[in-house]
């Protein structure tokens, strides 16, 4: 057998490429020893009501690659067709898909595929979201008319139409970051919306070069008007898909001809305007489509000043051609951007000359070349690359001032170090500014940028019933950020900042190599893909690091398309999906402990000579982490019975190594002076100078007038910790669920159709990684002096470590199409059935923390072991403790508490500050909360063929009924609750010119 | 001759007939006295206690001072007396005020002078120093860019006729912060669940003196809680708390944050720094700008280190981060509670035991919260006369605010020499006025 030879070469030593490499060659193997039959089909593409040419409609043959492009007469060939049974596809913008299946035993011309304009005409426009069939895992994609149905204002409303989905909670712009996270929830362990990865026509909306954290893109800047289709990958998806833990949401922007669009669109906080146009240049230019849209959103409409404002250009061109052999070449080339943000600097209530301002910019290009070369061994290649640049500059421009005068440190380097003006030593570590007035302008400048270059071939080849698909491809990636980070525009009046430069931070390389092999047996159809991510990250312990993805996808077919149960099929799926690191994690900000060493007393004038002692955190780089992944597993089914469809699918995930944090803590000493000191001086205070011996922190004070020689101050040294944080791999966090959709088909005599969809989502987390914690900034010891103990902890210092929840989410629509009147009415009834949560603690399977009779006690209870049985007290240890004295031995704590509380009552006062224990009896109840529904209305019209408006309304009737909770045993409103969306209206109104 | 010798006769006879041991309504006795203390106090005899006997038909009155033992002796005629003596131990800005009283003294030739006479003291307990004004709402900034409010003070005076000692004295705050700041101490009848407790949740720390300090009767002293540096350099609209007199709150180690607490001026000596005890989270004593419940207390029968740093006394509903101590009602000299001015969400915090009332403040208008005068015991006093001030114009009632009902201007009064007598109900409601301009800015 090909490559058996290569498998014995690398036995033993399966890295990730090596692996790839071995399949590649047993795949070209099989190319070069199979050959099959293929032929040409060729045919028109018309309107249906004029039979008028559909020009650069792509008709294409999903399952095997192959595509074309029509021309201005609407005429397509393609070549390499397999004989047998094959669907044919036919696109274009504007128009309904259209589908036809053809069995190809030989080369035919003729083919007449006829589409129809997208209108309310049509009794099957869809206005929610589909789910796609053809594709292996779970997927759903909603179209325009969907979109604008439900007057999309921004990415994260889609999620509402997805199965169990509901509204989203914020209803403009300008209320913060907007993010998408599929099956999983912000909040919860395993960073969620950062392992959902967004596209935009194929650009990754990447926020590893990011320094905030590791959350997911904030979609807020994605034009929602020139959204031709979203497509929600929430089953395993692909190979071709890496950087991802939870899913893939995809994002197709206009692109092909059309009218000119002008759509506007008002709601409460928001008010938005759009134009779109796509024209081909000449016979042979191709064809571009432009789109431009502004939307304000006001987060207050009494002081509409505030604002989120949104720019958006949208380019999208595309040219095919036949080259020598008529082998078609594509290419396809695009732009979308934002020019806009948050801004107050209109706001007349704020103070003059004071604003912040958080640009938004951002700019994704794109270019694709593919082309069909017709080769035995080859179908298809595709070579691309992308481009993703933001600009997210932040300004706050504040008022400052001070009586006294205010000491800003900016030394990187330990020692102990004394206020000096800026005249004297603008470079000085510890400087002071002057008491008075001043402007402070703080600019964080963050430009992450990624860009990308992907080439991807494709094999297709049919043996007669079944067929097999080869896709390999590989993909570089590189990250960096050239924003300068924090930084203050007048130095002189810069408060306590360090410089830390992200353009300075090295890019992070990533060489992807995936392979996929498809494989279709009659009614079998299966897929096995295998990622391997490389990356090169300089600069840090981390160096090269790979990881492998495989992923596989099953389908079969139990009931063909016939009889009253017809296309039934049972999918499963298996994958691995590995996350890498944001900037955040890998390269953390660097910090500083200043510690105030010197304080004498403030000047006639409010000068203060302030003396601190700057230590800086060494590198917090955690050599031993890991990149983050998820095993996913999904079993779907589903089919047609009589006028019904259905589909259900179980999914199970667990997110590995997520990203996290810990704490530690290391003991230092330092020298403190202060004004009893200089109160003994005997150097008139006119002639003091001090200074401080930066390694001993000795303070000198010294006689201008030269009458009186230097004195050294009398000083006393306290005991303390530096803290500094250091990225670590998290605990598991488990996820698992059912999805449903079933569409009980059309009740022809109301030209209605009825819809139920849901889910049932359940989640379990517990985070036990050994953490420090000390109560320093809160807690003494016993003789005043500043708290000694460290504790080490299972996950957290708080009585909770984890949650899991289950929440059953029901959505029913009723959708009525009145085709002669050119309407769309729905209506959706979301609730939420079943709503559990419940904290959770826990420790290698077992009882974490325990019961405390009381609430102010620390010993547990004689009598009750069970946190879990409802009103109860709960109480934590730390596993064990280090002291100042002795970080090195970890004292397990309940033995040696147990033992103070005995015999040494002073340890015993110390350590109970160590004892985390719950406020409340609730803390650990179930929280069941009752059921909560609400009803959305969307209705569109169209005014004859070039107009069209929708109306929606939001929890239209503004639910203010009441709910209960078990976690408190307790009632509460629904008004202004997030358990129900806001009640709100809009309205909006297209043309087409 | 004869006439000589006759009123020679009549001279001796008379000089003779004069001699009060002779004759009985002149006789004199010895009276002794020995003061006795209410048993379990914790206080025993000292001398110079002055004691006073009064004869209750003559009206003729003796005074005399105790011995070591506590002991006085007088040497009085027959009659019927009254025996008093009031002895004032004073510490913590609270005066224990020891008096006895015993009537129906008759001394005749019956009297048993060998045994003194007991006079058994009861104790009772007066509030001596009090909260005069405190300024916490700060004032707009000069250039309009906001309100200043790191010039923070405090003035406790003494309001007795005695001297106070307030070493011990400490300084806190009940939790929340703000009035505003929720219900989390309200029970299901709405009302405060520590009512009567006997406790009140102490946030953040506690302030206490390093140094001795005692009050004359009518002396005060300016507490510095923020800022204690002259502020008015850069916010003429503040205070000058650069004062060799002031007092100021400045622990560099616990509250290190030198926005609220720059290094005091260099002329407060450091004998008049309060340092702290921390048991939350915080880097300052973030005493509200709005609505907070100050008070002042004196720790019995422990220490304040030891109170602080116990955690068997936080309130272990608190948690961690905002610990609260739960800080016995017995142990308040005084307290205020205040409101913000047209909030609908005010709590009240100060139990009826500590405070019956409330009074409302108004954020960043420089104003601040000072003490009524109590008209009816200032004007009581004789040397009074002719000092007291009146026509108060600080009151704040023509912005929603209040005024000083008596009419007099009090710190007008004790510029002049009067010696102000602040009421002091233990209402708030009573007790107090929004001043339109802190007493400091005078």
């Amino acid at each position: 057998m090909p490559g058996c030879t290569g498998i014995l070469i690398f036995a033993g030593k399966f890295t990730g490429v090596r692996i790839i490499i071995i399949i590649l060659l047993y795949i070209a193997g099989i190319a070069s020893t199979v050959q099959g039959q293929t032929r040409e089909i060729s045919g028109r593409v018309l309107e249906k009501k004029d039979k008028s040419p559909v020009s650069y409609a792509t008709v294409s043959i999903p399952a095997h690659g192959l595509w074309a492009v029509t021309g201005i007469d609407g005429q397509f060939v393609i070549k390499g067709v397999p004989t047998g049974k094959v669907e044919i596809m036919a696109t274009c913008l504007g128009h309904v898909k259209q589908s036809v299946e053809l069995r190809v035993a030989r080369d035919t011309a003729g083919i007449v595929i006829l589409m129809e304009e997208e209108s309310l005409l049509l009794e099957t426009i869809e206005v929610t979201a589909k789910r796609k069939q053809e594709e292996m895992a779970t997927s759903y994609t909603i179209d325009r008319s969907a979109l604008e149905h439900m007057q999309l204002l921004q990415l994260t409303d889609v999620v509402s139409l997805l199965p169990g989905g509901s509204t989203n909670r914020a209803v403009h712009l300008a209320s913060g970051a907007q993010r998408v996270a599929l099956r999983g929830a912000s909040g919860e362990m395993g960073n969620v919306t950062f392992g959902t990865a967004v596209e935009v026509d194929g650009v990754r909306l990447s926020t590893n070069a990011a320094f905030d954290g590791s959350n997911g893109p904030d979609t807020r800047n994605i034009s929602s008007s020139n959204i031709e289709s979203v497509e929600v990958i929430t089953g395993i998806p692909s190979v071709e898909h890496g950087d991802m833990t939870q899913g893939v949401v995809k994002i197709n922007t206009r692109a092909g001809v059309s009218p000119f669009i002008i759509e506007t669109s008002t709601k409460p906080h928001t008010k938005l305007v759009s134009v779109n146009k796509g024209a081909s240049i000449g016979r042979r230019g191709g064809v571009l489509n432009i789109s431009l849209e502004h939307a304000r959103s006001i987060s207050d409409p009494a002081s509409p000043y505030t604002s989120y404002e949104r720019n958006g250009l949208s380019l999208a061109y595309s040219l095919a051609w036949k080259g020598r052999g008529d082998i078609p070449f594509r290419l396809k080339a695009g732009a979308t951007g934002n020019a806009g943000g948050y801004h107050s600097k209109s706001d007349p209530d704020a103070f003059t000359g004071t604003y912040s301002r958080e640009r938004d910019h951002a700019l994704r290009g794109h270019a694709s070349f593919d082309w069909l070369p017709g080769k035995a061994w080859i179908t298809a290649v595709e070579a691309s690359a992308t481009i993703n640049y933001s600009n997210r500059r932040v300004e706050s421009r504040s008022r400052k001032s001070g009586a006294s005068s205010t000491v800003a440190i900016h030394g990187l380097e330990e020692g102990y170090f004394i206020a000096t003006s800026h005249e004297e030593d603008p470079a000085a570590p510890v400087l002071y500014i002057p008491a008075g007035y001043w402007y402070e302008l703080a600019i964080t400048d963050s430009k992450p940028l990624n860009f990308s270059g992907n080439l991807r071939a494709r094999w297709f080849h049919a043996i007669g019933d079944a067929d097999h698909s080869l896709v390999a491809g590989a993909e570089y990636t590189a990250t960096g950020n050239l924003g300068r980070g924090l930084y203050y525009d007048d130095p002189r009046l810069a408060p306590t900042w360090r410089p830390y430069r992200y353009d300075e931070v090295p890019f992070m390389h990533t060489i992807a190599l995936h392979v996929e092999e498809g494989i279709r047996l009659s009614r079998l159809r299966v897929t096995a893909g295998l990622r391997s991510d490389i990356a090169l990250v300089r600069g840090s312990e981390y160096g090269g690091t790979r990881s492998l993805s495989p992923r596989v996808n099953a389908k079969y077919v139990i009931t063909r398309d016939e009889g009253f149960v017809r296309d039934m099929t049972i999918r499963v799926g298996w994958g691995k999906s590995v996350k890498l690191p944001s900037f955040s994690t890998l390269y953390p900000t660097p910090s500083y402990t200043d510690r105030l060493a010197f304080a004498p007393g403030t000047l006639d004038d409010g000068t203060t000579f302030y003396a601190y002692h700057v230590m800086p955190k060494l590198s917090a780089r955690n050599p031993g982490l890991r990149w983050q992944y998820s095993t996913r597993q999904e079993i779907g089914i589903e089919g047609k019975a009589g006028g019904c469809t259905a589909s259900l699918v179980f999914f199970r995930g667990v997110n590995h190594r997520s990203y996290t944090g810990v704490v530690t803590y290391t003991p230092f000493t330092y020298k403190l002076t202060d004004q009893s000191a200089v109160e003994t001086s005997a150097i008139p205070s006119a002639n003091r100078r001090y200074t401080v011996d930066r390694a001993t922190g000795i303070v000198t004070v010294m006689d201008k007038s030269g009458a009186l020689p230097p004195e050294q101050l009398a000083y006393r040294e306290l005991n303390t910790f530096s803290s500094r944080g250091m990225p670590v791999n998290g605990s598991p966090s488990t996820r698992w669920g059912i999805e449903w959709v079933i569409d009980f088909g059309k009740i022809r005599v109301l030209n209605t159709s009825i819809r139920w969809d849901g889910s049932f989502y359940a989640y379990r987390g517990v985070e036990e990684t050994i953490t420090a914690s000390m109560p320093n900034s809160t807690q003494q010891m016993s003789n005043g002096q500043p708290y000694q103990y460290v504790g080490y902890y299972a996950g957290s210092s708080t009585t909770s470590n984890g949650s899991e929840k289950r929440r059953v989410s029901s959505n029913a629509s009723v959708v009525t199409r009145i085709p002669a009147a050119r309407l769309v009415f729905s209506l959706r009834v979301e609730a939420t059935l079943y709503n559990y949560s419940r904290n959770l603690s826990e420790h290698e399977g077992r009882q974490r923390g325990f019961v405390l009779d009381n609430a102010g006690d620390y010993m547990p209870s004689a009598t009750e072991t069970d946190i879990y049985g409802g009103n109860r007290y709960v109480g934590i240890y730390p596993l064990y403790y280090t002291s100042f004295d002795d970080m090195e031995t970890k004292i397990p704590f309940a033995e040696k508490f147990a033992w103070a509380r005995e015999n040494d009552a002073t340890l015993y006062n110390d350590l109970a500050k160590l004892v985390a224990r719950s406020n409340y009896l609730f803390t650990f109840n179930k929280d069941r909360v009752s059921a909560s529904l609400a009803a959305n209305i969307n209705v569109t019209k169209e005014i004859g063929e070039f107009a069209s408006i929708s109306f929606n309304a939001t929890n239209a009737t503004r639910n203010m009924g009441r709910v209960s909770s078990t976690w408190t045993n307790s009632e509460s409103s629904l008004y202004n609750s997030s358990l129900v969306p806001t009640f709100y209206y809009g309205l909006s109104l297209r043309l087409k010119l | 001759m004869k006439k000589l010798i006759y009123l020679f006769t009549c001279a001796l006879a008379l000089t003779w007939a004069c001699n009060d041991d002779e004759i009985e309504e002149y006789k004199t006795y010895p009276f002794s006295v020995q003061l006795v203390y209410p048993a379990g106090s914790d206080y025993s005899a000292r001398a110079g206690v002055e004691v006073h006997l009064l004869n209750t038909v003559s009206g003729v009155a003796f005074d005399t001072v105790t011995n070591d033992a506590g002991r006085a002796d007088f040497i009085v005629p027959a009659g019927v007396y009254e025996l008093s003596a009031t002895d004032v131990r004073s510490e913590g800005g609270v005066a224990d005020i020891f008096n006895g009283v015993k009537s129906n003294i008759t001394v005749t030739d019956t009297w048993d002078a060998s045994t003194p006479v007991q006079l058994t003291l009861t104790v009772s307990r007066a509030g001596q120093v009090l909260v005069k004004e405190l300024y916490i709402g700060g004032c707009q900034k000069d250039d309009g860019s906001g309100v200043f409010q790191m010039d923070k003070y405090v003035i406790l005076y003494n309001n007795s006729g005695y001297t106070a000692s307030i070493d011990s004295l400490a300084f806190g705050m009940i939790y929340p912060y703000n009035a505003t700041g929720g219900d989390a101490y309200y029970d299901e009848s709405g009302g405060l669940s520590y009512e009567n407790a006997g406790w009140v949740p102490a946030g953040s720390g506690f302030w206490y003196f390093t140094s001795s300090v005692t009050l004359e009767p009518g002396e005060q002293v300016v507490v510095a809680i923020n800022g204690a540096i002259d502020n008015t350099a850069t916010y003429s609209n503040s205070v000058n708390l650069a004062n060799d007199k002031y007092y100021c709150m400045y622990d560099i180690v616990n509250f290190p944050n030198t926005t609220y607490y720059p290094a005091p001026s260099a002329v407060i000596p450091t004998s008049h720094y309060l340092l702290s005890y921390r048991f939350a989270s915080g880097n300052a004593w973030v005493l509200s700008t709005s609505c907070p419940a100050f008070i002042i207390f004196t720790p019995k029968e422990t220490s304040l280190n030891i109170f602080s740093n116990n955690p068997e006394t936080s309130d272990p509903t608190s948690g961690t981060v905002l610990t609260r101590k739960m800080l016995p009602t017995s142990w308040i000299v005084d307290g205020v509670d205040v409101f913000r001015h047209g909030a609908a969400n005010n709590f009240k915090r100060a139990p009826a035991v500590v405070d019956a009332g409330y009074v409302d403040h108004i954020i960043g208008a420089g104003y601040s919260i000072y003490r009524n005068v109590d008209a009816a015991a200032t004007l009581a006093i004789e040397e009074n006369a002719g000092k007291i001030i009146y026509n108060y114009s600080f009151g704040t009632v023509d912005v929603e605010g209040s005024t000083d009902p008596s009419g007099i201007d009090a710190e007008a009064s004790l510029k002049n020499g009067a010696r102000i007598i602040y009421k002091d109900t233990n209402n708030s409601s009573n007790d107090f006025h929004l001043r339109s301009r802190a007493s400091l800015k005078n």
